[in-house]
Order: structure tokens, then C-alpha cells, then sequence
């Protein structure tokens, strides 16, 4: 959640996002719920976020090998595959209206032994909702680009207001910097070229 | 081979630094968006000048002047004109390209420019430091394309200036220099190629022999 409440934070149009455990949302709380929270953290939109994780163990023809017991420690047989699923959906609370939304999957496969199929299911798992969150913040760009479209071709729909934050935030000033270490890169080779030139001259 | 600091070089870094430590400048050479739209076009070229911390003036200026001492004697001829041209092209491409900009400050396309320029002319010529200057356009390459791609510099920190580091500039300064680069050597190899050609037509041949009948010497050979 944090990762993709990173790549959000520097849209001019986000002043801030704050990241609302589940446990002040209620189940089938609807929207008397998002209002509370609306109230108790002052958002305007609300991001929720949901998840879904399956895990399968099948035995692989290799598994014959852990009748020999050392095979059950050696011989990866077990064939494990995970399926991740997230999906954000982005409410504007006060309208009560969806704004747009995003999936992001993953699916990932890979073998073990019996003896460390726990840990490996556990990896696998955490490296799912990583690929998942990777996947969903790309979709999420997509569609909040379509949304922008969409805003603009029918500005009868969607009322778009310009705060001062906003075009404070907007009204950026740039500079062109070039760091130490590629000064020290210039300086240390070109250094070195000038001083072949001169050895070579005598 | 004669070193001596390059008087572009020079001039750039001194105003720079004056411009710094008079920060009372900075209001009319600064790089800004409403006041070029409304007329004032030399923010174009004067922006590059300002800036907004000590590691941004020190860096840019150092690479600056180290850039433009190493660069030989004999191939300043023309290096004003490139940085001249470096600081309006990437001015230009700021107000086309990144409109979201509307105040922006730094010699580092300039300085940029200076190391790919540098480059170019030291792998010119044959000798074992051209492999070092190719290695050194090599990484400036690099630097200047990933920073193109993922839309921020790499290496630079604003520190605690604040402000948005811009590697668009960097990318013209160096395409801006390459490019006067190969205008230079197209042009010195044009002027040999017809050198070479006069001195071999049949009119060069005819009037080598009358002068020398004449007991001139033909001033080309």
C-alpha cells in the first residue's frame, strides 16, 4: 500500500494520502461508513483496496523419489503454484461516485521439496502480492489517464475546480544539477586523458 | 598542447557566481515562464545563470571549467557559439516541452554540452587518451539517456533547495554539442576535400607550371 501511495504522492492533484487500516471499515457499512471516515480524516476520495490469494500443492511424476526418504529432502516434486489478485476502486466520497478502477494479478509457479514447501508457499506468497502491486500501479496510471480523458470530453459530467494548493503544487521550479559523483567522473578521467596527451608529447 | 581556461568558460563561470552571491539578480534573469511568454526573451538564455543552492552553483561551474580547461587550444575556435546555442536550444526545449516549469535555473546543460563537446574533439585525435575520452562519452551518453527514461537525474540531489531537477536540459545540451560537433568537422572536411581537389585539377597543374616557368612558386602545394 505504501508503494502505490508513492507513486501517487507527487501528482499535483493529490494533496495528500493517508493510508486507513480495514478496521474502521465496517462490513457492509456502504457509504455511511466512507462518510465517517470522510469526517474522521477529511479525505475527498477514498481508495479501497481488496485482495484475493490462492495457493495449489500438486505432486509432481519426481515425487516418486521420496520413497528413497533422502529424495523427500533433495528432490523438488512438489509443484506449487500461487494466484494473486488485487483490485482498487476509487470512490469520490460526496458524490457517492465511482471514479474509475484497476486490477493488478500475478501468477507464479515454482517447485519444492516437501520438507521446505511451508517457507516456500510463504515466499511465493509475498512475492505474488509484490508482482501484483507492480502490475496494479501500471493499471492504475492507465485508467487515471483514461479518467483525465474522460473528464475532458465531457466536462457536463464531472465539475473540475482548480484550489490555490493545486496550482501552488502545479507551479513547479526546476533546475539543471549535475551532482558530485559525475563532477568527479569528469574531473578524474578527463584528468587522466589529459595527462596521456601530455606524457605522450614529452 | 597549450591549456588555458577558455574565455566562454570563463565568462559563464564568473557570472554565475556573481549572479549567487547577488541573489537581487535573480529576478530578472531567472528562467521564467510568464515573464518569456510576455516578451522578455533573453530568461531563454540568462536562466541557465541562477541558482538556487551552494552544491548546485558548485557542481555546474566546477564541471564547467574543468570541461573547458581540458578542451585543447587549437579546437576552441567556435565553443562560445555551442554553449551560446546549448543555452537557447535547451531554454526553447524547456518552454515547448516541460510547460509544468515555470521558474527554472542551472548551468548544467551547459556544462553537459562542454563534456560531450570535449569528447568529441579529444577522440579526434590518434593517440591512447582518445580511448578515455570515448569512455567518458560513453557514461555522459548513458547518464543522459537513463535520465531521459526514467525522468529524473541521476546522481544530482536538490538538497534543501526545493526543487524539481530537470534532465531535459541535459539532454539538449549534449544533442546540442554533438551536433555542432559534427557541423565542425563537416565543415573542415569540406574545405580539405576542395583544398584537395583544386590542387589536383588540371587548372592547379597548369598554373604550377607557368609560375614555374615564370619562376613563381605556386602558393599551394
Amino acid at each position: 500500500m505504501n508503494r502505490i501511495a508513492a507513486e501517487f504522492r507527487k501528482e499535483p492533484f493529490v494533496q495528500s494520502i493517508d493510508i486507513i487500516p480495514s478496521t474502521y471499515l465496517i462490513p457492509h457499512g456502504s457509504f455511511n461508513n466512507l462518510d465517517q471516515l470522510q469526517t474522521m480524516y477529511g479525505v475527498d476520495v477514498i481508495v479501497l483496496l481488496s485482495y484475493d490469494q490462492v495457493q495449489h500443492t500438486d505432486e509432481g511424476f519426481s515425487s516418486i523419489w521420496y520413497w528413497t526418504l533422502v529424495g523427500a529432502y533433495v528432490v523438488k516434486g512438489e509443484i506449487n503454484s500461487t494466484n494473486t489478485m488485487l483490485d482498487a476502486v476509487v470512490y469520490e466520497i460526496r458524490s457517492r461516485k465511482m471514479l474509475f478502477r484497476a486490477p493488478g494479478t500475478s501468477y507464479i509457479e515454482a517447485k519444492s521439496t516437501p520438507i521446505d514447501l511451508g517457507k516456500k508457499l510463504r515466499e511465493d506468497s509475498y512475492a505474488g502480492f509484490e508482482a501484483a502491486a507492480g502490475v496494479l500501479v501500471v493499471n492504475l496510471q492507465t485508467e487515471l489517464e483514461r479518467f483525465k480523458t474522460r473528464i475532458k470530453e465531457t466536462p457536463e459530467d464531472v465539475k473540475v475546480v482548480e484550489t490555490e494548493k493545486y496550482k501552488q503544487r502545479k507551479a513547479r521550479t526546476g533546475g539543471g544539477s549535475i551532482g558530485w559523483p559525475f563532477t568527479a567522473l569528469v574531473i578524474g578521467l578527463s584528468g587522466a586523458a589529459v595527462w596521456l596527451e601530455r606524457r605522450r608529447r614529452g | 598542447m597549450r591549456r588555458t581556461l577558455p574565455l566562454p568558460a570563463l565568462l559563464l563561470a564568473v557570472a554565475g557566481a556573481v549572479v549567487f552571491l547577488q541573489p537581487g539578480m535573480n529576478d530578472i534573469l531567472v528562467y521564467d515562464r510568464a515573464a518569456i511568454a510576455s516578451g522578455q526573451l533573453w530568461r531563454l538564455a540568462t536562466g541557465h545563470l541562477v541558482h538556487f543552492s551552494t552544491s548546485h552553483v558548485l557542481w555546474n561551474l566546477l564541471v564547467l571549467v574543468f570541461a573547458g580547461w581540458a578542451l585543447k587550444d587549437s579546437a576552441r575556435r567556435g565553443y562560445g557559439v555551442m554553449l551560446f546555442s546549448a543555452s537557447v536550444m535547451s531554454g526553447m526545449a524547456l518552454f515547448l516541452f516541460q510547460p509544468s516549469i515555470v521558474r527554472y535555473g542551472g548551468l548544467s546543460g551547459l556544462a553537459t554540452a562542454s563534456v560531450v563537446y570535449l569528447c568529441l574533439v579529444g577522440m579526434q585525435w590518434n593517440n591512447p587518451a582518445r580511448w578515455i575520452w570515448a569512455m567518458l562519452l560513453i557514461l555522459t551518453a548513458v547518464k543522459i539517456t537513463v535520465e531521459a527514461a526514467v525522468g529524473h537525474p541521476l546522481f544530482a540531489d536538490p538538497g534543501v533547495a526545493r526543487f524539481e531537477l530537470v534532465p531535459l536540459v541535459h539532454l539538449v545540451g549534449g544533442v546540442t554539442a554533438g551536433l555542432f560537433w559534427v557541423v565542425c568537422v563537416g565543415m573542415s572536411w569540406r574545405k580539405e576535400v576542395i583544398f584537395d581537389r583544386v590542387a589536383k585539377s588540371p587548372f592547379a597543374a597548369f598554373c604550377s607550371s607557368e609560375s614555374e616557368k615564370r619562376g613563381f612558386r605556386f602558393p599551394y602545394k
